[in-house]
């Protein structure tokens, strides 16, 4: 009973863990990685896990630990990416403006790249996954002010990264 | 929310269409977790590490040669044994034959070769092997051209096949599952040596 309703917890969610796993890493393999660690020490626990009130928030939040775990343990070198050059659909600051999203869309994957670690989780938290600041401190064991502060640095670096206005 | 925020929010969701396949997740898990498990149950067991690693060119001195490709047959099954015939069916690499090699230049302290199931990629650069070490068999992925160890990873119990036709494509390498002969466990390499991405195919 209890391998079948993980499975079927995996078969629904599984996509959209990955997905999610990818804008926090930036990485395909990585991304595969995190998830089958996060999912594999899901498993023995699953019967506490799938009691909980929010079944997906709690193993999200594995994924995000085993990211953070993975690169602590590992200690990853930091690649320096290739330079962002803003572009005219870069610095448009009105979606409509925007024509070219490909090329935005990259220049903000590099941005993100360029974030530190616990900035990127935080963006990628707040921005991909639309959590609230007390939601990303909870995830990323930090105050809810630490969490927000994360969040509008990377906010920041991704503006003078990408060349775009200060917000108002 | 300001517009570049906007703009943030769809760049990352469009981004994140280019998340890789989930591929057989449920399984790989469950494979995941029993070696965790494993690997601690083992975890005080003293392991007698037994890594051998000889380049291609140096095997010729030892009298040993390697396997044709493209060809099936039985592999050397301990690590006392030789086995004269190994071969496998795989592309693109190769497997020992002849008896163990005995290291012929500086490397890792070596007590009893060990090493199976050996194969190297096409172009000579990357080998691999499995030790049996102890209870749990062990996972060597070898840079030989620049005479580093890339990754080590401690596999379960019957997780390897007695015949697991180990072969080396790209950067990744395949063996046989123990489990399911006709299915093939898929490693990958980090150019930092770890972690090992652990998947299924078919």
């Amino acid at each position: 009973m209890t391998t079948d309703d993980f499975s079927a917890y995996v078969v629904a969610r599984g996509e959209s863990l990955v997905r999610f796993a990818f804008v926090l890493t930036g990485d395909q393999a990585d991304a595969q990685d995190i998830v089958q660690d996060a999912l594999s020490r899901a498993l023995p626990r699953w019967d506490r896990i799938r009691a909980m009130e929010d079944v997906d928030a709690y193993v999200r939040r594995m994924v995000v630990n085993a990211h953070v775990s993975w690169w602590r343990r590992f200690r990853r070198k930091e690649f320096s990416v290739a330079e962002v050059r803003p572009t005219a659909s870069v610095r448009a600051t009105n979606p409509a403006d925007t024509v070219v999203d490909a090329a935005f869309d990259q220049a903000v994957w590099l941005a993100c790249a360029r974030l530190g670690r616990g900035q990127r989780i935080a963006v990628v938290l707040r921005y991909y996954e639309g959590l609230s600041f007390k939601e990303i401190g909870n995830i990323m064991g930090c105050a809810e002010a630490t969490a927000r502060s994360r969040v509008f640095r990377g906010l920041a670096t991704l503006r003078d990264l990408l060349g775009a206005e200060e917000a108002p | 929310m300001t517009s570049f925020e906007e703009q943030l929010v769809r760049a990352l969701e469009r981004k994140s269409a280019e998340a890789p396949p989930t591929g057989q997740l449920v399984e790989a898990a469950r494979m995941r977790h029993r070696r965790r498990r494993r690997a601690l149950l083992c975890s005080g067991a003293a392991l007698a590490i037994a890594v051998v690693l000889v380049p291609a060119g140096v095997l010729a001195n030892h009298g040993l040669e390697l396997g044709p490709s493209g060809g099936t047959g039985p592999v050397a099954s301990s690590a006392t044994t030789t086995t004269p015939s190994g071969s496998h069916d795989g592309p693109g690499c190769a497997e020992l034959t002849g008896p163990l090699p005995v290291p012929a230049t500086p490397a890792p302290p070596v007590p009893d070769a060990a090493a199976q199931h050996l194969a190297i990629n096409e172009s000579g650069t990357v080998a691999a092997w499995f030790n049996e070490t102890g209870r749990l068999p062990e996972l060597v992925v070898f840079d030989l051209t620049n005479n580093e160890e890339l990754a080590r990873e401690d596999l379960g119990v019957g997780e390897v096949a007695p015949q697991p036709s180990l072969r080396i494509l790209g950067q990744a390498l395949y063996f046989r599952s123990a489990e399911d002969h006709d299915v093939w466990v898929r490693y990958a390499w980090h150019h930092d040596g770890y972690p090992l991405v652990y998947t299924i195919c078919n």
